[in-house]
């Protein structure tokens, strides 16, 4: 087995595991809720998630189980990764989600484009501004006074 | 002959002014709130509803149409160029359509989207008006043992849509299942996997996982493979040079015509609707191609066929309703009760009491489609032009919408936070080789099939056997069984062929 092969191989497996672990809780909060209505003999509203729960554990024990890769298997984005642009996203991203109400939509737009214009794609300074200007402006005008969205609007 | 005087009768309804216009204003905005993610059609009818009530009702029905299968086209848009459904039966286009984009063929794809739509509505325009109200009174066969049994099939035919694995296709469909069985139990009223939480009661809404799943997933790949500004990709901006060549239209008249008529059926069973005809058709596609490994790579087969499936079963969608009174999905439960609000009571006798209604809709969709190719094609140049704006200026715009469409589908910041989480799963799952597409069809389509697989069984007293008494369900069951048996037999033969020892 090559390096990439077996690296594969181990993802599959972590991937397998974790299935099986969210397989294993939705089953039991299946059985939880119950399969079946003891009074009416309906189904009950375990039934569906928990059938569920079963064909992803017994899924994830086989790919458990396999010897190797399929020849079409491959996952995307292999190659060398830019991590830290990607860590970066993540927390712009959680950032924008997090901040959006306490902040409101005109300042945690203009933080999150600033910071990822100019910390992660290092777009020149004068470009980021105006990019995240007409941003902010464009997004209002559009959904604030045209769809009437009621955008959080934070402190101010 | 009888019908086409109808027809007649309805497009002097559909071609006077008002009607026009009205027709226009709801194919612009469809397409709008098609391109724009979260704020899709259902949410859209339901906000116009009130200004439906100043128009008079035929004219209401011909906007609210044009919203309907307006926003078919435009979620289309966003799926080629930035791998955001704007719809839910835009995921599908996702799969060739990004690809062709990917390749520089983004205005090819574009532009046959819009064909293949113009194309099937007028198929299902002629579908609705020769067989339509008699079909639809058919579609009564389909009870909920039936239905649940189709979306079993279709459960299995999600699994060709998905690249790689198709062992791990399955265990996406599984998940998928899973997710969708979150939220408040409707029959019984019990809360599952809701920890407490109001905003998981409704369950997740599915325009937020295909946006986290597709569109940020994508960008989080893309920023992680990027190492410098790329070059954006070279296009022409003549039209006549953005627009489909001979060759691809060769490769997509069989894709739309059979999309075409298979939307135009799928859209007419209660249950249906634009979903399942696209992938239905990207599933018939791929399994009738040459060369099926295309699929997923950029194939015109697998955008030309779905675009075309779902525009001509938003289309035939509007026959149980308007013959049967039945609802096929939340869109036209919207619709439903505008009608209602305008004092109409759509049922077998609308036809006769209301014709200037239901022929008017009719051959209003007609006139609807043209104006979305009169209106989209010149544009498609336009749209492409968005691929030249780089890559570091686009993703941090598309975070902003997506942010923005999410939070807009109900005001709440949480459907943001959940987004973003659907994103860092999905960027999780292809690191893994994981494709989300199943993941997502199936979570569709467990919404459906819990409830009716419920009402099945409850129907046969608990005993699963009454999936295998009606003809129609235990033939879509045989259908499931050869297609989950057929490889694994496969398989097996070849398995015994390895282990045989050569003489």
């Amino acid at each position: 087995m090559t390096d990439a092969s077996l690296a594969a191989r181990r993802r599959d497996q972590g991937g397998a595991l974790l299935c099986l672990a969210v397989a294993g809780y939705g089953a039991w909060a299946g059985l939880g809720w119950g399969l079946r209505d003891d009074l009416t003999g309906e189904p009950g509203s375990g039934l569906f998630p928990f059938l569920a729960a079963l064909g992803l554990g017994a899924l994830a024990l086989v790919l458990l189980a396999r010897p190797g890769l399929a020849p079409d298997e491959e996952a995307e984005g292999d190659g060398p990764p830019n991590r830290r642009r990607v860590a970066g996203y993540v927390v712009a991203l959680l950032a924008y989600a997090l901040l959006l109400e306490p902040l409101g939509h005109l300042l945690v737009t203009a933080l999150v484009l600033s910071f990822v214009m100019l910390g992660l794609e290092f777009v020149r300074p004068r470009t980021a501004i105006a990019i995240t200007a007409g941003a902010v402006l464009f997004s209002w005008l559009l959904f604030e006074r045209l769809l009437q969205v009621p955008l959080p609007r934070g402190p101010f | 002959m009888e019908v086409l005087a109808q027809l007649a009768a309805g497009f002097e309804v559909a071609l006077t002014p008002t009607y026009l216009l009205l027709c226009l204003v709801g194919v612009a905005v469809g397409t709008a709130v098609g391109v724009l993610p979260g704020l899709g059609p259902t949410a859209t009818i339901s906000l116009l509803l009130p200004v439906t009530l100043a128009i008079d009702r035929t004219g209401a029905i011909i906007m609210l149409a044009g919203i309907y299968y307006g926003a078919m086209y435009g979620g289309s848009i966003t799926s080629i160029l930035v791998r955001i459904p704007g719809e839910a039966a835009s995921i599908v286009t996702c799969l060739d359509g990004y690809e062709m984009a990917r390749r520089g063929r983004a205005s090819v794809a574009l532009g046959m989207s819009a064909f293949g739509s113009f194309i099937a509505g007028i198929v299902a325009t002629l579908g609705i008006a020769a067989v339509g109200p008699a079909l639809a009174t058919h579609a009564l066969a389909f009870g909920p043992v039936e239905r649940a049994s189709l979306i079993l099939l279709g459960l299995v035919l999600v699994v060709s849509v998905a690249q790689g694995s198709r062992l791990k296709a399955y265990m996406m469909v599984f998940a998928g299942l899973l997710l969708s069985s979150v939220g408040i139990d409707l029959v019984s009223g019990t809360e599952r996997f809701t920890y407490g939480s109001p905003y998981l009661q409704d369950g997740f809404n599915i325009a937020v996982l295909a946006m986290g799943l597709f569109g940020i997933s994508e960008l989080l790949l893309l920023a992680e493979r990027r190492q410098a500004q790329a070059e954006p990709l070279a296009y022409s901006s003549r039209l006549r040079d953005l627009l489909p060549t001979r060759q691809d239209w060769r490769a997509s008249a069989g894709p739309i015509g059979r999309g075409s008529v298979l939307g135009f059926l799928l859209g007419l069973l209660p249950g249906g609707g634009a979903v399942i005809a696209s992938f239905a058709s990207y599933v018939v596609e791929r399994r009738l191609a040459r060369e099926p490994e295309r699929f997923g790579k950029g194939a015109i087969e697998g955008l030309a066929g779905p675009e075309s499936a779902n525009n001509a079963a938003a289309q035939s969608a509007f026959v149980p309703l308007l013959c049967l009174g039945l609802p096929s999905n939340a869109v036209m439960g919207v619709v439903l009760g505008a009608l209602m609000l305008h004092g109409v009571t759509p049922g077998p006798r609308l036809m006769e009491t209301h014709p200037e209604l239901f022929w008017g809709v009719i051959a209003s969709m007609l006139v609807g489609n043209l104006m979305l190719v009169v209106l989209n094609v010149p544009l498609v140049g336009v749209f492409v032009a968005m691929l030249r704006v780089p890559a570091g200026i686009l993703a941090p715009l598309v975070v902003l919408f997506c942010g923005i469409g999410a939070y807009s589908l109900n005001n709440n910041a949480t459907d943001v936070l959940a987004m973003m989480g659907f994103g860092l799963l999905g960027y999780a799952l292809r690191k893994g080789g994981f494709d989300p597409a199943p993941l997502l069809l199936a979570f569709v389509l467990g919404r459906m099939f819990e409830p009716l697989l419920r009402q099945g069984l409850i129907l046969g007293y608990g005993d699963p056997m009454v999936f295998l008494e009606s003809p129609l369900s235990a033939s879509f069951l045989a259908g499931t069984a050869l297609l989950v048996l057929w490889p694994l037999a496969a398989w097996l033969v070849r398995l015994a062929r390895r282990r045989t020892p050569v003489r």
